[in-house]
């Protein structure tokens, strides 16, 4: 029977769990990724060469952006509006304005052809892209020539 | 006479002895145990902060991406996810596709020369390849490019060029998510 009261206190096992976080650790740092990599995709179907370029649809409204050594030029249809770079980096807040017009006046509109100076730089493609995905043109193409 | 030779405390003025300490650093005659029990509550917080904070930055794509050292990617917030595709890197030394070098990048460069034989070579090569792999699965045709942020845009846009031709037009551009 006993008799003697015992202690309502349990001791419990740390170390399975100290064994198991250190191994979570461990393993965690192996495979940590520390810089975080991904891609901007462009549109096949409107990334174009010369070779095999399509034909123009004259019923549709074309919208291109033309990224030069000193200013942009947006071009929707006929009509462009140049927007001068700011030092030397693009005005991407005036862009993004205008990008947001386009896509008032277009909602359905997605596709937006980019053409670039050979000699701008490759992060000015990248952030024109980047505001174009953002200002929902999700399909980008890059006209190679 | 021999009454009036006091022999010395521990300290001149007794009110100073620390008797109390003396006694406790001699044992005061009763045994420690000698283990001495390790403060675990503190050690288990840091693992488990480790933790929540490596799991945070876990990335369970399992997709392993080679950047080169001398190349610092462009910055984009509005990316996706990487794809395994074969990968081109773009730098002033030439170009190369996956480890092998397909091609030279010149100081000086014209508009006119977009011809890159060998990637040509290396991408036919390589889609032959793919479609022997997967003979049921229509040709998907994705490459990854990686380059510096400021390498001027001719170089990129002859590999694009070649890409194209080859049949792979679904470019993808390596970037690196902003810093916090």
């Amino acid at each position: 029977m006993g008799g003697g009261k015992k202690g309502v206190n349990a001791e419990l096992n740390l170390v399975p769990f100290i064994d198991l976080l250190s191994t979570l650790i461990v393993f965690l740092l192996i495979t940590a990724v520390w810089q975080q990599i991904s891609v901007l995709s462009t549109n096949s179907a409107s990334t174009t060469s010369s070779e095999n370029a399509a034909p123009p649809d004259p019923n549709k409204i074309d919208l291109s952006i033309s990224l030069l050594l000193d200013h942009i030029e947006a071009s929707e249809g006929k009509n462009s509006t140049k927007i001068p770079h700011i030092g030397a980096e693009p005005d991407y807040t005036t862009l993004t304005r205008l990008l947001e017009q386009w896509k008032e006046k277009y909602p359905t509109k997605s596709d937006v052809v980019l053409h670039t100076d050979s000699q701008a730089p490759y992060k000015h493609l990248i952030r024109l892209m980047d505001t174009l995905v953002e200002t929902k043109f999700d399909d980008v193409g890059v006209n190679t020539n | 006479m021999a009454h009036m030779i006091i022999k010395p405390g521990y300290h001149l003025k007794p009110k100073y002895d620390l008797a109390g300490l003396r006694r406790h650093v001699k044992g005061d005659g009763k045994k420690e145990s000698p283990v001495a029990d390790l403060p675990l509550t503190s050690m288990i917080d840091m693992f488990t902060i480790l933790v929540v904070f490596l799991l945070m930055n876990f990335s369970a794509t399992g997709e392993i991406f080679f950047i080169q050292k001398n190349l610092k990617l462009p910055e984009a917030t509005h990316a996706h996810p990487l794809e395994s595709n074969p990968l081109i890197t773009v730098t002033a030394q030439g170009i190369t596709l996956e480890t092998q070098k397909v091609g030279d990048n010149p100081i000086t460069i014209e508009e006119s020369d977009q011809n890159l034989p060998k990637l040509a070579a290396a991408l036919k090569q390589l889609r032959i390849m793919e479609e022997t792999i997967h003979p049921n699965q229509p040709f998907k045709g994705g490459v990854n490019i990686q380059a510096d942020e400021k390498t001027p845009l001719v170089y990129i846009k002859r590999v694009m060029q070649t890409c194209i031709t080859e049949g792979w037009g679904g470019i993808n551009f390596a970037v690196r998510a902003p810093e916090k």
